[in-house]
């Protein structure tokens, strides 16, 4: 990072190299890229180190990087879910009239139909226990990890993820995914 | 370990992070209570569902870029290119206001701002009137007082010969008085002198008359009575 900030485009090549699958994990994990997000992961990576490279001077060099990193990958994922919401309901808007549509939920059975009520249902979450649990459970980090990038203690995302897993649980079956399906 | 001591440990079981002593703990727990293993079927069950399905990150290929690095060079030159550009222009829009105001005070720009209205004009600025006693620059102190000496000496002597010439045409006036007061006396001592001899002469006729009077009433009594007339002296 020491040698980026000097202005040695090679350096910044190797950083990107070194980081942009993490910072890709963070984003479809905050995003939900597989679950029902309509952003683009490689748009949004290629955002994140944007970022980095403008604001590479004022990266201070006594935190992580990794930290320091992964807080810009969740501004930009949030950035993104907020677009994407307002999009959502522009869409909802126009969206014809679904009482007319035939109750189709009872009758899931194919994967990919799993995975967008699934998807549905993490989307579901307020945004605060869905960043918690997303960033847990596919981010390859611990708690305190998690922690200091959402900046709160440790104790607070333990709480959110158990709560975000119990909620998610009882949408799941509100949606009419069997009992079955839950196990693992 | 008990049900309130238990749950909070769930998640980090669930998540690998528990130590092994609490693990352990944790597990004969969950052998012996139902409640708590409702939950954490839940929460494993849920888990395990997330992780089947799991999350793509749009490009799994091992030798594929999710980041293109020369684009970002590419971005960041061209908003710095666009940032310059934006100041340049900024920069022409500045000097050009700049110097249609340089032009237009050199040029005689008048604007005047009102309360109610704004006067522009071009041109010399009217030239005020000003009166020329106000435009000759003021005496030195010193002939100012000499000056100012000079006029009260010819002030007193004014003063002086207006006081003398008074006192002599009052002199000359008195005198006058004077002479009329005889005058008027001399006339008044004559006229009681007139008065006198008149008076006398008017004795004298009374006297006479009355003689006569008498003299012609004795005349008469005493032709009637034959006496003789009264005499008066």
């Amino acid at each position: 990072m020491q040698r980026c900030r000097e202005g040695d485009p090679a350096a910044f090549d190797a950083l990107v190299r070194r980081w942009e699958r993490p910072v890709a994990r963070i984003l479809a994990s905050v995003g939900g890229s597989s679950l029902g997000a309509a952003f683009d992961v490689e748009d949004l990576s290629q955002e994140v180190f944007l970022r980095v490279f403008n604001a590479r001077n004022r990266y201070y060099n006594g935190s992580a990087f990794s930290t320091w990193l992964y807080r810009i990958a969740v501004n930009v994922a949030r950035d993104a879910n907020r677009r994407n919401r307002t999009r959502q309901r522009t869409l909802e808007s126009h969206r014809p009239d679904q009482s007319v549509i035939p109750d189709e939920a009872a009758g899931i059975v194919g994967r990919q139909e799993i995975e967008n009520e699934v998807a549905a249902a993490v989307q579901s979450l307020p945004e605060k226990m869905r960043e918690s649990l997303m960033l847990k459970q596919f981010g390859e980090m611990t708690f305190a990890e998690v922690a200091q990038i959402l900046d709160v203690p440790t104790s607070t995302v333990k709480s959110r993820v158990h709560a975000a897993l119990l909620r998610l649980r009882a949408e799941l079956q509100r949606r009419g995914v069997d009992q079955a399906e839950l196990k693992p | 370990m008990n049900c309130p001591q238990a749950r909070p440990l769930f998640i980090e079981l669930l998540y690998g992070e528990l130590e092994p002593a609490r693990r352990q703990q944790l597990r004969a727990h969950l052998e012996t209570c139902e409640s708590c293993r409702s939950e954490w079927d839940s929460l494993e069950a849920t888990h395990g569902l997330l992780n089947s399905v799991g999350v793509t990150t749009g490009n799994d290929d091992a030798n594929g870029r999710p980041v293109d690095v020369g684009a970002i060079h590419q971005t960041v030159a061209i908003r710095a290119q666009a940032s310059r550009r934006r100041w340049r222009r900024a920069a022409l829009v500045v000097g050009t206001i700049a110097a249609v105001l340089l032009i237009a005070v050199a040029g005689g720009l008048q604007l005047q701002i009102h309360p109610t209205h704004i006067v522009v004009g071009f041109g010399e600025p009217e030239v005020r009137r000003v009166p020329h006693t106000a435009m000759t620059p003021p005496p030195d102190l010193h002939s100012l007082v000499v000056e100012q000496g000079e006029q009260l000496a010819r002030l007193d002597e004014l003063v002086h010969l207006a006081t003398r010439e008074l006192l002599t045409s009052d002199g000359q006036r008195s005198a006058q008085i004077e002479d009329l007061r005889d005058a008027v006396e001399m006339r008044h001592r004559r006229t009681q002198e007139q008065l006198n001899a008149l008076k006398v002469q008017s004795d004298q006729r009374w006297r006479l008359t009355l003689n006569e009077f008498s003299r012609i009433a004795a005349d008469t009594e005493l032709a009637d009575a034959g006496e003789t007339p009264l005499q008066v002296d």
